[in-house]
């Protein structure tokens, strides 16, 4: 559990005129292990996955999405936000094992 | 779906069997003597080609059946109705492990998609909130095999909006 790198990246323009609607890509790596693979000597590998994605900006919510087990390796996600003001976007992965990786990017109206 | 793909199956399969015993003579006939066993094999096969018939026959009905009952686990038994609902994803995968789908519902409070023959139907739900530029998100998913991908909407009126797509799978993903 401890060998993930999640390494989480996300793609937010730095600048927006105001009310502007921007494209946000994430990603962060994780095996999204499904609870359904065996090991070699048959015994399962058991569920370890990223079960829940959340976008906030300043205080107010973006995305929250709820994720299984069926998502692929590497959850990759893209939205779309509405910017009303400068601002701080925080982005936060929720790991079955309790840990949640967190990244965030700025955004300043032009 | 696999209720109904067991005596399809096993039909088959017996059918198979029957023809492979049938052509090899039993101990001390020839393969030309009169062979009483032919008959009642084929008989059987005939059943057994019926069982298939009726397994295929019932096929897409349980499997949306299926499908019904997970989308009630999202819509809790309400209709869905027709709606501007989008589900994009690619005619043909190539590999299951990801593919690309996008959901798109202006005005939406939530969307859920359903892969309804992977191990985990229930692939993700999407929950929009005030600063959602639009109703629209763009995610990879697993895909076990060839399916109907299902997404359903939930809209600020309390109805439901429901939309399909169907992939081919060429290579399933070791999946959800």
């Amino acid at each position: 559990m401890s060998d993930i790198d999640p390494r989480p990246r996300v793609r937010v323009p730095a600048t927006a005129a105001p009310g502007e609607v921007v494209l946000i890509r994430t990603l962060v790596n994780h095996p999204m292990e499904n609870g359904q693979r065996r090991e070699a000597d048959g015994s399962p590998v058991p569920r370890h996955i990223i079960h829940r994605f959340q976008c906030h900006f300043d205080a107010e919510l973006v995305l929250d999405m709820a994720i299984e087990p069926s998502l692929a390796a590497n959850p990759f996600i893209e939205f779309e936000a509405a910017v009303p003001h400068s601002g701080r976007f925080r982005f936060s992965w929720h790991d079955d094992n309790g840990a949640i990786y967190e990244t965030a990017a700025e955004i300043s109206i032009a | 779906m696999a209720a109904a793909i067991t005596p399809a199956r096993a039909g088959l399969d017996l059918l198979h069997n029957r023809l492979m015993i049938s052509s090899k003579p039993p101990r001390g006939q020839t393969a030309y003597g009169p062979d009483m066993n032919r008959s009642t094999i084929s008989r059987r096969n005939l059943l057994a080609v019926g069982a298939a018939g009726a397994g295929l026959a019932l096929l897409p009905l349980a499997a949306s059946a299926e499908s019904d009952a997970l989308v009630a686990q999202f819509t809790g038994g309400a209709p869905t109705r027709e709606g501007p609902l989008r589900l994009e994803a690619p005619e043909l995968a190539e590999n299951g492990n990801s593919v690309s789908v996008t959901l798109d519902c202006p005005g939406a409070e939530a969307i859920r998609l359903y892969a309804p023959a992977n191990p985990n139907p229930e692939v993700c739900t999407f929950h929009f909130g005030p600063l959602a530029g639009s109703q629209r998100a763009t995610t990879r998913i697993r895909m076990a095999e060839t399916m109907e991908l299902i997404a359903v909407a939930r809209m600020p009126d309390g109805g439901f909006i429901e939309a399909r797509a169907r992939v081919e799978v060429t290579a399933g993903g070791c999946v959800g």
